[in-house]
């Protein structure tokens, strides 16, 4: 359960809560624009409506709810 | 199912043309609020009625629309022109998908494609999904067909809509909306979109949440509702009917069993019962008429009752027509509007703006014949655009606006009803018509060249005419202006045209507002008795036989200083005329060519008759344009002379 900020790159793993909504937004305003979910076994929706707020790119595998429900919607916005 | 399908397809059209009226006043008027809100209600309504069958494409298309609709309605601003003719082009769509259910009873195969790319259209124009006007509660969620749409393998059985909006300080309580959203058992389709347009990174508050999670579920409701045990106010829950083929399989509606159906107001229906309960006195009455003849009244006094029961029926008879003529008159509205879309649409392909304006639609006209003037109309219509509108360029170097003007006007004059089409175009090129008529053997070269332009320009009617010089998808198939004086002749009425060069043509279509009852003439020939309807004899004159004319192997004769030709109509039938009276019949009647004279054995009486359409053998006879029948239970042959003359 982190957020690790990689230069473009955000990577989100194991259980996001929402107490790393700040970090995220944080990187994502300083111009990160790639996000990494490998490895993510739950995204709350916080962190979900920041993603698609941002608009960024999304990529690498997470769990299965995540990959298969949540991941259409984040694209299709 | 039937039913519930017809419904449909009346209130579809209907809800399509008052979406259509509504944008298009919108269109005129940006600012008329009290359209927008029509505009949105009629969409909402229709994507309600669409929920009910097997059509999530178009249900996907409608809630998009709705969708801007309920933005710009709350917006309270003028609506864009892209905007408008996003959302006009998907009631045009829609129109075009009820065109199909109704000739197949379902979608057509590219439906889904179509739909996303109006909705995508839409919602590209929507500043963010304006969820405040969607998902009424009570009824079934309607946002749920384009759900569905994702999920193919949704279909056919029981589900659950979930709609869930979270509070926006719900985070602040704990709560994860995506986590409940993944306890959901046997989810079926996920979307989840933003409450309101995502505000810049810099101003974003990390803990409101601004999400909307919209959900089905293959599971039980009870088993659905467990999850937002807690939160049952942020959410709204709806079953969902499996949608069978059924929808599309049991109701092979074809288009003729559609229109099939007439909406009438329910005090028609009342004055119609009251005149059945009267005929229902006037039949105790011959009863009780029929007891009095037992018992040995006096025939006289009889004869009377007889009588007045007999004139208090006729009476009932005649008031019973007259309501249901009544009943079978649809204001022209309907077909009018119609035809406005395949306007645009032509507009459209041929690259010539149109102002189109139309009046005159609350002109009730029997429905036989609206719905039968579709076609002639669009024809018509599509013919001053192709044809007598000018291109921008041209139209400018003319002095004229770049949008051709393209009325189309209904009007009542007693029981007839006129309907003219007018454009502003270059009118007819009497030289060219002239010429191709000559070509096309249609007319003599002579005749062609003594013929005045306005008579000239008549020959577009005639069959075999097409002065188009390119061949277009819209007018150009074969079927010509003659396609639309045969249909409009053989609804009753008839069709004229006027043209000034340079300033455009109007077409008049003259049709009795009533088709059912037609005044025919009874005439003999050969001991039989045969009828033409009233309105093809100009007059009928008693010509001394010594005063028919031997010309060449056939006859002729004088009427009012011109020498008329003279045919028999027991010759055309193949009947043996009695040709013994001193004085001969006849009939003047209009051809192609002019007046001409038809000689019958008789002249009889003229009377109002229902006309019945010729079925099975008699069909094969050629010139019979109905049959009724007769008081005394004899029937009655309609002739049709100017096929008989043709």
């Amino acid at each position: 359960m982190s957020v690790e900020v990689d230069g473009a790159t955000v990577r989100l793993t194991g259980r996001c809560g929402a107490e790393q909504a700040e970090g995220l937004l944080a990187a994502l305003t300083r111009g990160a624009d790639q996000v990494d979910l490998t490895g993510c076994d739950h995204l709350h929706a916080s962190l979900l409506q920041l993603l698609m707020a941002a608009n960024v790119a999304v990529t690498g595998e997470p769990s299965d709810f995540i990959r298969q429900w949540v991941l259409p919607s984040l694209r299709a916005d | 199912m039937d039913e519930l399908f017809e419904q449909f397809m009346i209130e579809g059209r209907e809800l399509v043309m008052q979406a259509t009226d509504d944008l298009l006043a919108l269109e005129r008027e940006p600012s008329a609020a009290g359209r927008i809100d029509s505009a949105f209600r009629a969409v909402h309504t229709l994507k309600g009625s669409v929920a009910i069958f097997d059509l999530a494409p178009m249900g996907a298309a409608l809630h998009a629309a709705e969708d801007l609709l309920g933005q710009a309605r709350s917006a309270g601003e003028p609506i864009a022109p892209s905007t408008f003719e996003a959302l006009v082009a998907c009631i045009d769509q829609c129109d075009r998908w009820l065109d199909t259910i109704e000739a197949t009873g379902e979608l057509p195969a590219n439906a889904a494609k179509d739909a996303v790319r109006i909705a995508n259209r839409l919602a590209s124009l929507c500043g963010g999904p304006d969820v405040g006007q969607t998902g009424g509660t009570g009824e079934p969620a309607p946002w749920v067909e384009d759900l569905l749409a994702t999920a193919p393998d949704a279909a056919g059985r029981k589900q659950v809509a979930i709609r869930y909006t979270p509070r926006e300080d719900c985070f602040f309580t704990g709560d994860d909306p995506l986590a409940f959203a993944a306890a959901l058992p046997e989810l079926l389709a996920l979307r989840i979109v933003p409450r309101e347009a995502w505000p810049a990174l810099e101003s974003i508050d990390p803990y409101r949440c601004n999400l909307i999670i919209e959900a089905v579920s293959g599971a039980a409701m009870p088993d659905v509702r467990k999850v937002f045990k807690f939160i049952p106010d942020q959410v709204e829950l709806a079953d969902v009917e499996p949608a069978t083929a059924q929808g599309g399989e049991a109701a092979p509606a074809t288009r003729d069993a559609a229109e099939k159906t007439i909406r009438v107001d329910a005090a028609e229906i009342d004055r119609l019962l009251d005149l059945v309960g009267e005929l229902v006195v006037n039949t105790n009455g011959l009863a009780h008429l029929a007891r009095e003849a037992e018992t040995g009244q006096d025939p006289r006094a009889l004869a009377a009752a007889i009588r007045s029961n007999h004139a208090d029926a006729e009476r009932l008879v005649a008031a019973v027509h007259r309501s249901v003529m009544t009943v079978r008159l649809i204001p022209l509205d309907r077909t009018f509007r119609r035809v406005n879309r395949l306007v645009r649409e032509t507009s459209e392909q041929v690259g010539r703006p149109i102002a189109f304006s139309v009046s005159g639609g609350e002109t009730r006209i029997d429905k036989t014949i609206a719905d039968a003037l579709f076609e002639p109309l669009l024809h018509i219509l599509r013919n001053a655009i192709d044809h007598g509108i000018e291109a921008p360029e041209r139209r400018r170097a003319f002095g004229k606006p770049e949008a051709g003007a393209l009325t189309l006007n209904a009007r009542a004059a007693g029981d007839q009803i006129f309907i003219t089409v007018e454009d502003d175009g270059g009118g007819i090129d009497s030289a060219a018509v002239r010429r191709v008529a000559v070509e096309r053997r249609l007319v003599g070269a002579q005749e062609a060249a003594d013929m005045t332009d306005s008579a000239a320009d008549q020959l577009v009617f005639m069959p075999g005419f097409s002065t188009a010089k390119r061949v277009t998808a819209l007018s150009g198939r074969g079927v010509g202006m003659d396609a639309v004086k045969s249909s409009v002749e053989g609804l009753g009425g008839r069709v004229t045209l006027a043209s000034t060069p340079g300033q455009g043509t109007r077409v008049t279509l003259r049709l009795p507002a009533t088709a059912a009852l037609l005044t025919v003439l009874v005439l003999e020939i050969g001991g039989e008795r045969f009828a033409v309807p009233l309105d093809s004899v100009v007059e009928t004159v008693r010509l001394p036989a010594a005063a028919v004319l031997p010309v060449g192997q056939g006859r002729a004769f004088v009427h009012r200083g011109r020498t008329l030709p003279l045919l028999y109509l027991a010759d055309l039938l193949g009947l043996e005329a009695r040709l013994d009276k001193p004085l001969l019949p006849i009939l003047i009647v209009e051809s192609g060519h002019g007046q001409i004279g038809i000689a019958v054995d008789g002249l009889s009486d003229r009377m109002d008759v229902m006309l019945r359409p010729v079925k099975g053998l008699l069909a094969q006879l050629p010139a019979l344009s109905g049959t009724t029948m007769m008081g005394d239970g004899s029937v009655l042959l309609i002739l049709s002379l100017e096929e008989l003359i043709e």
